[in-house]
């Protein structure tokens, strides 16, 4: 069995989310760090697993499609707090062009 | 031009948030934090019995009551999420898989499950968590921008 490179596989990984959470990456990098080393070290138990003869196929296509289903939903909870942190920067210019109009008008209303 | 500007000037007066991304649910949130604790305290006790000499002390229906609790709460999940809004696909793509995922774990128990002592499942018990995780997660983080005016 040709050797699974985890540190390879979560160093690439760890590029692409920490794109997806651009300035909120330190809050959420314990997170996401820890859940991609643990789906890449998943995967090689099972391949140890399968290549020993410990499970058989079905048993293998299962837990295999429980790490992509999970996978999947950790990626989409990253997503979701990169929209979120989009979300907010785009509000905090919002209010401040808000800011400066209303000043520069010179009038006052409910924010 | 003028329309456009003065729409502009009024929108940005006034103070209007844009909305990305909604979903929050008091009931996802706490349902899937509770899944989590029951699951964990169901695999403790599967795990035990999968580490024995007994081959038959892990048989499905000795772990029945918890998969039916588990079904109860994965169509209280499911419900709640039909009802979100349209900014919530997010969301409902995770109470989706999680739902899959669930399934196939309980398929995996009903079509039998060997004693291993090599094969702790410590790859189903990460996922799994993982999953929980990953909702409850974004349910704290869409909770504490609800203080975002929603227009």
């Amino acid at each position: 069995m040709t050797e699974i490179n985890t540190n390879q596989i979560v160093n690439d990984s760890i590029i692409v989310v920490k794109t997806i959470l651009g300035s909120r990456w330190e809050s959420f990098k314990p997170f996401a760090e820890h859940e991609l080393r643990q789906f890449s070290e998943n995967a090689e138990f099972l391949a140890k697993l399968k290549l020993a003869g410990e499970i058989n196929d079905d048993e293998f296509k299962a837990r295999l499609d429980i790490q992509r289903m999970a996978f999947k939903t950790v990626m989409l909870g990253i997503e979701g707090i990169g929209i979120v942190t989009a979300q907010e920067a785009i509000n905090k210019v919002i209010d401040i062009v808000a800011k400066a109009v209303k000043t520069a008008i010179n009038i006052s209303l409910p924010v | 031009m003028k329309t456009l500007i003065y729409t502009l000037a009024i929108f940005l007066i006034a103070g209007c948030h844009i909305t990305l991304i909604t979903g929050y649910d008091p009931v996802i949130d706490e349902t899937t934090t509770n899944m989590k604790k029951d699951f964990n305290l169901h695999f403790i006790k599967l795990m035990r019995t999968l580490q024995d000499e007994d081959s038959t002390n892990q048989s499905f229906e000795k772990f029945q009551d918890y998969y039916d609790n588990m079904e109860v709460n994965l169509i209280a999940l499911s419900d709640r999420a039909k009802f979100l809004d349209t900014k919530s696909t997010i969301v409902k793509k995770q109470v989706i898989l999680l739902d899959s995922t669930m399934h196939v774990f309980m398929n995996m128990h009903r079509n039998g499950l060997r004693d291993s002592r090599i094969d702790d499942r410590r790859d189903i018990k990460n996922a799994i968590n993982s999953s929980f995780d990953a909702v409850i997660m974004l349910q704290e983080e869409l909770k504490s921008s609800g203080t975002i005016k929603n227009n």
